[in-house]
């Protein structure tokens, strides 16, 4: 499918409200504010993302409606006030693909960011232009981002504008990665990172030119550019927080789609077909625990599947779920969300090592295979949603190769508080490992010892449960086994999902919602649905089994179903889109 | 996918901590991006135009001594998937295009602008215009 960019084509509408309800206000005239959110916006919140470079053209001065109209943020929020709106203003933490230099004043835009071969990084906005991102790692530039956000915050105390502002921080993916949009390898990072590897006295050595440059290995300087990184990201994190402290509603992750550095060159040809690229990247930002966003792309790119895809997903109830994290699921039992089993908890700076180290143990080949799109990435340990009970199902891995103390103290109170907790004892530090023996004495809990490939110690208390293996024995054994043990610890603890088996499967994501009075005497439904973008035909089969019901076809779109005495087998024509609903029970006791 | 008549564009870079040291021992000039505006070239056609040039089968990223070796073998590519040129461009090339290019269309003429263009005798000999006229010379 053709999804050429042709600037003349499109309305300015399409370019002031360019996806889930985000409104590009530097993008039309003050005056039609009022109109285009009355008439165009969805329904739900108005996300309004902050466009620094258009308020400031100096270090000194800032434009918030003296000198243009278009720059009067308080005018926004009143108008949209007015129209019953919720504004959520976005203030970007990371540079952003969709404003000119990332967002940037034109007077500090002098460090073009890099990819990690030294190339430029520029993207194609929905209009067609070209917008390339700079650096946030040359210090002027934050010594003027701490003056424009205290501006900021002045503006909107002066002008008791309440509403709520969250740091908006900017991803792309890569293959199967999420990846910030603070990465960065231009010359202005590597300054920045050499003065830190310094300041840690960490080994630095002359290159040619007499200039100092890192002696460390590459993968050592993987790991403390990743810390470097995460640094700078929480400098401007907390400056943001701290400054507009009253309004501060937290940070919010957002991949923005046909926004990684080498999609310009798809995006720029007429002929080259992207639909599979996209959605495989709309799956990815799902997998890292990060809202799509669609604003880079043109209505024109969306048409189709990817438009099925982003209707079924974002929904209403998502985008509050995901907003208001804090939020129970079952706050509202009749919305569908995404239905989630495993969540791997991984330091954000070694992010880049998860996925391989995952694939030692079996798990993601295991997962990929049975739980596809059911599982997320956390690069946060923060465990505010565990205390409201947040998805009891979920099991929590973690890796004791990533934990220090304060995060062995959380895990093994999550267990306390009712989680489930999946724990590889590889690598604990001896101090923890004396912690945890304590931990089980004083708590009068004995672990049930099973031998299968790796010595397996389960805890049981209440409703939580910790269970411990030996990563690194199990890497020792082959695939199959590994898959073979996974396999066991899912049918023991009761995960039921159903398999999708074929030759190629589609794309498929799914969700899962709570019964009413109209579900029979289902403990939950899951839907499932499947999405094929490419231009060959596709054929797959959701295999059934006990303790799940077929019970209907949803918005079929060159798609059929048939029911059949070992499931439900799904025909997908190309561009075809199709739901399937089970009604889930557990065995009564 | 049909890349027939289509340029061919290639980005090439000099991979960061290549020192001199290393210059003489290893390929230190790597293609980063090889495409037309149907798709990036397949990594069987890579593959298959290496061996036949070198006799040894490629590793990837692909990579070789001299930016010369690098235009005989985009050329080889060129000629081995019958478009009509190629644009080599460096990373450095790349940078100074991109940042004077403003839209699409202006990016998608960067690599005209910026690249090196090998044609491919192949199909500017058959032409019967002046640019084939001046090939045959």
């Amino acid at each position: 499918m053709d999804i050429s960019l042709n600037p003349t084509e499109g309305k300015d509408s399409e370019f002031v409200l360019p996806g889930e309800n985000w409104f590009f206000y530097w993008k039309t005239s003050a005056s039609l504010w009022e109109s285009k959110i009355a008439r165009e916006a969805g329904a739900g919140p108005l996300f309004v993302p902050l466009y620094w470079g258009f308020h400031t053209e100096n270090a000194e001065t800032f434009d918030f409606g003296t000198l243009k109209p278009e720059a009067d943020l308080v005018r926004l929020f009143r108008t949209a006030q007015q129209l019953h709106r919720e504004v959520i203003f976005l203030l970007p933490l990371t540079p952003v693909p969709f404003q000119p230099s990332g967002g940037l004043p034109s007077f500090l835009a002098r460090n073009p960011a890099q990819d990690r071969h030294g190339m430029t990084q520029a993207f194609l906005d929905a209009e067609g232009i070209v917008h390339k991102v700079h650096s946030f790692y040359d210090p002027r530039v934050y010594q003027a981002y701490r003056k424009y956000v205290w501006q900021l915050g002045q503006l909107l105390s002066q002008n008791s504008v309440s509403t709520e502002i969250r740091g908006l921080r900017g991803h792309w993916v890569e293959g199967l990665q999420s990846h910030s949009f603070l990465q960065d390898h231009s010359p202005a990072f590597f300054q920045g990172f050499y003065r830190f590897l310094k300041q840690q006295k960490l080994p630095l050595k002359l290159d040619e030119n007499g200039q100092e440059v890192s002696a460390l290995s590459a993968e050592e300087e993987k790991v403390h550019s990743a810390r470097y990184r995460k640094l700078i990201s929480d400098l401007y994190s907390q400056t943001a927080s701290e400054t507009l402290s009253g309004l501060w509603a937290g940070e919010q992750d957002y991949g923005f789609l046909g926004a990684a550095p080498t999609d310009i060159f798809p995006r720029s040809s007429d002929n080259w077909p992207m639909q599979t690229a996209l959605m495989g990247d709309l799956l990815t930002f799902l997998d890292w625990d990060v809202v799509p966003s669609s604003v880079m792309l043109a209505t024109k790119a969306k048409r189709g599947i990817i438009d099925r895809f982003l209707k079924d997903l974002l929904s209403h109830t998502f985008m509050q779920n995901a907003l208001q994290r804090y939020v129970a699921e079952e706050a509202d039992p009749s919305a569908l969300l995404p239905l989630v089993f495993f969540e791997f908890f991984w330091d954000d700076e070694k992010r880049g090592q998860a996925a391989k180290a995952l694939d030692e143990l079996g798990l993601i080949p295991y997962v990929v295979r049975d739980f596809r799109g059911c599982w997320r990435w956390r690069t946060h340990f923060d465990f505010n949603r565990e205390s409201e009970d947040f998805g009891p199902h979920r099991l929590k891995f973690f890796f004791s190769r990533e934990m220090d103390r304060n995060r062995f103290q959380q895990v093994l109170r999550l267990f306390l508080n009712g989680q489930k907790i999946v724990l590889d004892r590889a690598g604990l530090d001896p101090v923890l490992e004396k912690k945890l023996q304590l931990f089980l004495t004083e708590n009068d809990l004995k672990p049930q010892s099973i031998n299968f490939l790796t010595q397996v110690g389960l805890i049981r208390l209440g409703d939580g449960m910790l269970l411990i293996y030996d990563g690194d024995k199990l890497k020792e054994q082959p695939a199959a086994k590994k898959i073979a043990f996974w396999e066991h610890i899912t049918k023991y603890l009761n995960l039921r999902h159903l398999a999708v088996r074929g030759e190629e499967l589609p794309f498929f994501v799914w969700k899962t919602r709570g019964t009413g009075v109209h579900d029979l005497n289902y403990d939950e439904i899951r839907r499932i649905s499947l999405y094929n973008p490419g231009d060959t035909r596709l054929k797959c089969q959701v295999l059934g089994s006990k303790n799940f019901a077929f019970l209907k076809v949803v918005d079929p779109t060159n798609a059929q179903a048939k029911s059949t005495p070992v499931g439900v087998d799904v025909d997908l024509m190309p561009g075809g889109a199709i739901g399937l609903d089970f009604g889930h029970y557990e065995d009564k006791t | 996918m049909n890349r027939e008549s289509s340029p061919l564009q290639l980005i090439f870079h000099r991979p960061r901590g290549t020192d001199l040291e290393a210059l003489e021992s290893t390929a230190v000039y790597e293609i980063l991006y090889l495409f037309s505006e149907n798709g990036p070239v397949d990594k069987e056609t890579l593959d298959r135009v290496y061996l036949s040039m070198h006799q040894r089968t490629a590793q990837h990223p692909v990579s070789f001594n001299t930016v010369d070796d690098l235009k005989d073998f985009a050329l080889s590519v060129c000629q081995d998937l019958r478009s009509p040129e190629v644009f080599v461009l460096s990373v450095q090339d790349y940078n100074i295009g991109v940042e004077a290019a403003r839209d699409v269309k202006a990016f998608r003429e960067l690599f005209r602008r910026y690249g090196v263009n090998i044609p491919n005798p192949d199909i500017i000999n058959k032409g019967s215009g002046l640019i084939g006229r001046w090939f045959k010379k």
